[in-house]
C-alpha cells in the first residue's frame, strides 16, 4: 500500500537496502556515484515528485551526468577533434608526453 | 595284433615320479584390515600436512595483506600526484587547443557542484594515444 509505509511503522528493514546505490553495501564499498545520489536524495526527500523534478534539477542532472557521463564524453570527444582537426592543418603539435614519446614519470 | 610286439609309447618302468597337482594357494601378505589401516594411516598423514601448511598459508597471505596496508598511503599518494599531474596536463593543452572555438571555456566543470570528482581513465588518457588508456584499463587483470 502505498500511503502507509509498513516497514518503517514495523521498524524492519527488509528490501529498502537494495532499492538505493547509497543503501547498505557489502564490504562497506561506495558506489562511485554515491556522493551524487546521497545528495539529490536528500534534496528531493519528503517534497513529492512534482515538487522534487523543479527543485532538484540540479542534482538530478549531476547524479545522472555521473552515471553515464554523457556530457564529459561529448566535452572530450570535441577536444581530440578540434586536436586532431588541427594537427591535420599543421598549426598544432602535441607534446612529448601526449604522443607517448615522453619520460613516463609516476 | 596278439603277441606281435609294437613299438609304442609306454610309461617309463617304475611308473613316473610323483607331482603335486593339488591347489597351492598359499596365505601371503597383509590382511584386509592392515591394508584399509595402512591407506588411512597415509591419509591421515597426508591432510595432517594439508592443513598444517594451509594454516601457514594463512599467516603467509595475512602477512601479505598486512604489507599491502602498510603501503597503501605511499601508493595512493603516488597515484594521486600522477592523476593531477595528467590533469594538470590536459587543461593546459585544452586551453591551447580550444583556444579558437567559440563559446568554449577551458577547464568547465560538466557538473554543478564544485566538489571533486574522482576523473575517469578516459579524461586523464583523452590526449594521449590509445593504447596507453587500453594498457591502463586493461593491462593488468586480477583475474582473467
Amino acid at each position: 500500500m502505498p500511503f502507509v509505509d509498513i516497514q518503517s511503522r514495523l521498524g524492519i528493514n527488509v528490501d529498502r537496502w537494495i532499492l538505493l546505490q547509497s543503501g547498505e553495501q557489502p564490504n562497506k564499498r561506495p558506489a562511485r556515484c554515491h556522493a551524487f545520489e546521497k545528495e539529490w536524495v536528500e534534496c528531493s526527500h519528503g517534497i513529492g515528485q512534482t515538487r522534487a523534478k523543479k527543485e532538484c534539477q540540479q542534482e538530478f542532472e549531476d547524479f545522472y551526468e555521473c552515471m553515464h557521463r554523457q556530457k564529459t564524453h561529448r566535452r572530450l570527444y570535441a577536444i581530440r577533434q578540434q586536436r586532431d582537426k588541427m594537427i591535420k592543418e599543421g598549426t598544432y603539435t602535441p607534446p612529448a608526453h601526449h604522443t607517448g614519446k615522453g619520460n613516463v614519470d609516476p | 595284433m596278439a603277441g606281435s610286439k609294437v613299438k609304442q609309447d609306454m610309461p617309463p618302468p617304475g611308473g613316473y615320479a610323483a607331482f603335486d597337482y593339488k591347489r597351492n594357494l598359499p596365505k601371503r601378505g597383509l590382511s584386509g584390515y592392515s591394508m584399509f589401516g595402512i591407506g588411512i594411516g597415509i591419509m591421515v598423514f597426508g591432510y595432517w600436512r594439508l592443513f598444517s601448511w594451509n594454516r601457514e598459508r594463512r599467516r603467509l597471505q595475512i602477512e601479505e595483506l598486512e604489507a599491502r596496508i602498510a603501503l597503501m598511503p605511499l601508493l595512493q599518494a603516488e597515484h594521486d600526484r600522477r592523476t593531477l599531474r595528467m590533469l594538470r596536463e590536459n587543461l593546459e593543452e585544452e586551453a591551447i587547443i580550444m583556444k579558437d572555438v567559440p563559446g568554449w571555456k577551458v577547464g568547465e566543470s560538466v557538473f554543478h557542484t564544485d566538489r571533486w570528482t574522482t576523473p575517469l581513465t578516459e579524461e586523464i588518457f583523452n590526449l594521449r594515444p590509445r593504447e596507453e588508456l587500453l594498457h591502463k584499463r586493461f593491462g593488468f587483470m586480477w583475474y582473467v
